[in-house]
């Protein structure tokens, strides 16, 4: 016990420290690039715009960032975001339901769709990525179904104030994004049930023999991520004021540069909310730069997808090697 | 018989993993085509001395001589590029390819860039009648033979490639008596063709029936070359195997039962599952120490694993305290304060990458936790530190991250872990696999305090004096049965190990030889 008085291991703590932060580092030099280039950047109302954006994607990469930490990847979640509009535009337009009611029911339809894809998940011990693909592409097509019913029908304006409203001049989707940031990051650390989460994501066969339940934990992560990707697809939905077979597209994309950019790992036992949304912002100020630049949005893809590629490398390059061993 | 030239000669090898010492100046020669069987306990070092002849490890110190030259370091391409090829245990075959593809992995036959499969299917057809296959075709796909029969064609793979020497790793585990038999035949065959075989198995009457000679290794040294004639018998191999010191401190035999009257703790009823695990009973008291012995591939580990709910079994019924538990699942054992040592930290039971104090929390999460489930971080601290203190463990901090620990230390986090919910029953399952003998000693003597403290403990193990030193009863397994239990103060390895090996299993049928 006197040795473990006299040794604490400051250096690694700071070490990791470094690089655990390296993503808030990295979007306040991108702010600083661009508002030092693009007059029109760093304007309140320009910030603001973004993150408002922000937010609404960000609320799609909460239960995606919940679900890599246990090794699992969610790649629905950029369809479920399109689905949750087009399903509130359905119950509205059709069934002449309330708003509420129509993004209630639609969060509900999202959550018991992404339930479904978890339990085929643990149940029959499928590779997360695909059977999320196989998700994607199913609701990708129910999608286009029903906008296709009623396009070019319009939301009633009350549905639009609603989205843009907020608190001292700023809209109330970006506090509620901080709040679910730093309540669910305080969470992680510190309460029972979210700290599962990293003890199946290290190992979870070492979870499962000291009595935790991870089929369940990832069940029900599976089911926030779906609902909560179209929670954020139906207030984009309503901003935009019309279901848009566009909204969501490449979102997962977007979402897991962001959240491995940010220090997540595809291998599971790493992430953190906070560090997510940092990744969010960064993506989409990224976007927001390159457009200012007139940067062609092919151009802007490519951009996009080489950054992916980097992250997910310097990702295996860290959390790949064989641990446990002792030379 | 003629005396055959030496061939391949180990000289003085050692061999450590840390500080485990796995091979301790080993030297003996084997012949130019002989069947010469390595034997030896769990443990004794045959793996080891098996990867240092196929190039997969190098020897500390000592060398091999192959044919009178001296070989140094080398990998398992230079080895195979001598002539050294090896069946392993877990066979390596490629289930969807055919019969042909597999024996002639490297493309023989191949015409410019197509391979002419007429050609390689008739001298696939050659080799298989060679061998008493004659039946198969040379275009079945591998998945469709029996395990027989694939154990067959890899070996037939390694032979194709013309070997000197070829190594096979517990051949006959997966055989029947005359599937055996027939594997024993062309090994014979291979002999004549002066092919050198050396031959790694725990059945003590195939080693009889097939060896020409037979080195027995003991905790990692060298016992004995014996010669497989009249003198022989499957008494002295066992004698050989075991003969190790017992009045050291370290195994002392245990003498005085510890377990204590009364209602059983935990029983296990009518356990079966097919191909297996045959019918098994048992029952385990307050504070006794129950160990369950069995070579590899008697079952052992697998019934530890069904125990706990790691494995499903297909009828029986556990009861925990006089309580049934409806559904088997580690959950619900925990919940029975029922914890599972793993036999391998490296796969499950240790988390390397995580905090010493997040390892101590996990099994107790919600007790460690309020209504609100916020985690109190201070108790952990003061649980952790009175294990670390309890179990002597070394660290720079309670945040160190167990990878950074030796594998005593590693051994003893993950028994704390085991520990912390005050376990009523520790199902440990090789307690002491691979750390060094003072941390072993250590995890034995706390082992014994838990069970004086009323703690039902079993404890399975291929190491028979680490048994015999700390149970209260010795359940024996061999071919996926119970076929003997032996009471504290009957222990003597030789009884013990005649059950390991001879015992009768219900799960066999007649057996020839």
């Amino acid at each position: 016990m006197d040795k473990k008085a006299g040794m604490t291991p400051v250096s690694q703590t700071r070490r990791f420290g470094f690089a655990d932060w390296m993503i808030v580092y990295l979007v306040t030099a991108l702010f600083i690039f661009l508002s030092l280039t693009r007059n029109a950047f760093f304007t309140y109302s320009n910030v603001h715009s973004i993150l408002h954006e922000v937010s609404f994607n960000f609320y799609a990469a909460i239960g995606f960032t919940l679900l890599i930490i246990m090794g699992e990847l969610d790649l629905s979640v950029g369809s479920l975001f399109g689905f949750g509009g087009a399903m509130m535009g359905f119950f509205i337009f059709n069934y002449k339901m309330s708003a509420p009611a129509a993004i209630a029911l639609a969060v509900a339809v999202s959550a018991l769709i992404g339930l479904a894809a978890g339990f085929l998940t643990v149940k029959f011990r499928l590779n997360s990525m695909m059977v999320t693909i196989g998700v994607m592409m199913v609701v990708k097509g129910l999608n286009w179904y029903l906008v296709n019913r009623f396009s070019g029908r319009q939301f009633a304006l009350s549905a639009r104030r609603f989205v843009s409203g907020g608190i001292f001049g700023v809209k109330w989707t970006i506090i509620l994004m901080v709040v679910i940031a730093v309540v669910m990051e305080i969470l992680l650390a510190k309460s029972r049930h979210l700290k599962q989460l990293y003890y199946i994501g290290h190992n979870a066969d070492t979870a499962i023999l000291y009595g935790i339940n991870a089929k369940a934990v990832k069940c029900v992560c599976f089911a926030i991520s779906a609902a909560m990707s179209a929670f954020g697809g139906v207030l984009m939905t309503a901003r935009l004021a019309h279901p848009n077979v566009t909204v969501g597209s490449n979102l997962e994309i977007s979402i897991i540069t962001a959240a491995v950019i940010s220090g997540a790992s595809i291998f599971g036992g790493r992430g953190s909310i906070v560090r997510t949304m940092f990744g969010v912002i960064f993506v989409f100020t990224l976007i927001n730069g390159m457009t200012s630049f007139n940067i062609n949005t092919y151009v802007q893809q490519i951009i996009l997808g080489a950054i992916l590629i980097l992250a997910i490398y310097l990702d295996i390059r860290a959390n790949a090697e064989p641990t446990g061993e002792r030379a | 018989m003629e005396e055959k030239p030496d061939f391949l000669k180990i000289s003085n090898i050692s061999k450590s993993y840390g500080v485990v010492k796995a091979l301790s100046d080993v030297s003996f020669s084997i012949r130019r085509g002989e069947i010469h069987t390595i034997l030896g306990e769990n443990g004794a070092g045959k793996s080891t001395l098996v990867k240092i002849i196929t190039g997969e490890a190098s020897p500390d110190q000592g060398y091999i001589e192959l044919d009178g030259a001296r070989v140094l370091s080398f990998s398992p391409r230079d080895a195979h590029k001598m002539g050294i090829y090896m069946v392993h245990q877990e066979l390596a075959i490629f289930e969807n390819l055919t019969v042909a593809e597999n024996i002639y992995t490297d493309h023989s036959f191949k015409t410019g860039g197509r391979i002419d499969y007429k050609k390689l299917y008739e001298e696939t057809g050659k080799k298989l009648d060679m061998f008493g296959l004659g039946a198969v075709a040379p275009d079945t796909p591998l998945a469709s033979l029996t395990l027989a029969n694939q154990q067959m064609i890899e070996i037939l793979r390694c032979i194709v490639a013309a070997p000197k020497v070829i190594i096979l790793d517990e051949p006959t585990s997966g055989l029947n008596d005359h599937e055996a038999g027939m594997l024993m035949d062309i090994l014979r065959r291979l002999k004549d063709e002066n092919m050198t075989i050396i031959y790694i198995s725990h059945r003590l009457k195939e080693i009889m029936r097939i060896s020409d000679r037979v080195t027995v290794l003991r905790d990692g040294h060298f016992a004995a070359t014996l010669v497989n004639d009249e003198h022989l018998t499957e008494n002295v191999l066992i004698n050989n195997m075991v003969g190790r010191d017992l009045s050291g401190s370290l195994y002392k035999i245990k003498t005085q039962s510890g377990a204590q009257e009364g209602a059983p703790l935990l029983e296990v009823k009518n356990f079966v599952k097919k191909n297996t695990l045959h019918e098994t009973n048992f029952t385990l008291s307050r504070g006794e120490v129950l160990g369950v012995f069995g070579l590899e591939g008697s079952g052992a580990s697998r019934l530890s694993r069904m125990i706990y709910g790691l494995e499903r079994f297909d009828g029986g019924s556990l009861s925990v305290s006089g309580k049934t538990i409806p559904r088997v699942t580690p959950r619900a054992l925990v919940k029975e304060r029922v914890m599972y040592l793993n036999n391998n930290r490296k796969l499950a039971g240790l988390l390397p990458d995580m905090k010493v104090t997040d390892n101590m929390s996990l099994p107790i999460l919600d007790k460690l936790s309020g209504k609100l489930g916020f985690i109190d971080f201070k108790r952990l601290a003061g649980i952790t530190e009175n294990f670390v203190r309890r179990f002597s463990i070394v660290l720079p901090s309670l945040s160190a991250k167990p990878k950074n620990l030796s594998g005593g230390n590693q051994q003893k986090v993950m028994l704390s872990a085991c520990l912390v919910p005050e376990p009523e029953i520790l199902i440990a399952n090789e307690p002491t696999r691979g750390i060094d003998v003072g941390a072993k000693t250590e995890i034995h003597k706390f082992l014994l305090e838990i069970a004086s403290k009323g703690v039902g403990v079993i404890i399975f193990s291929s190491e028979l004096p680490e048994l015999m030193s700390l149970s209260d009863r010795i359940l024996v397994m061999r071919n996926k049965a119970v076929v003997g239990e032996v009471k504290c103060g009957d222990y003597t390895e030789q009884a013990i190990m005649r059950h390991a090996a001879f015992g009768k299993s219900p799960a066999e049928g007649t057996e020839n030889g």
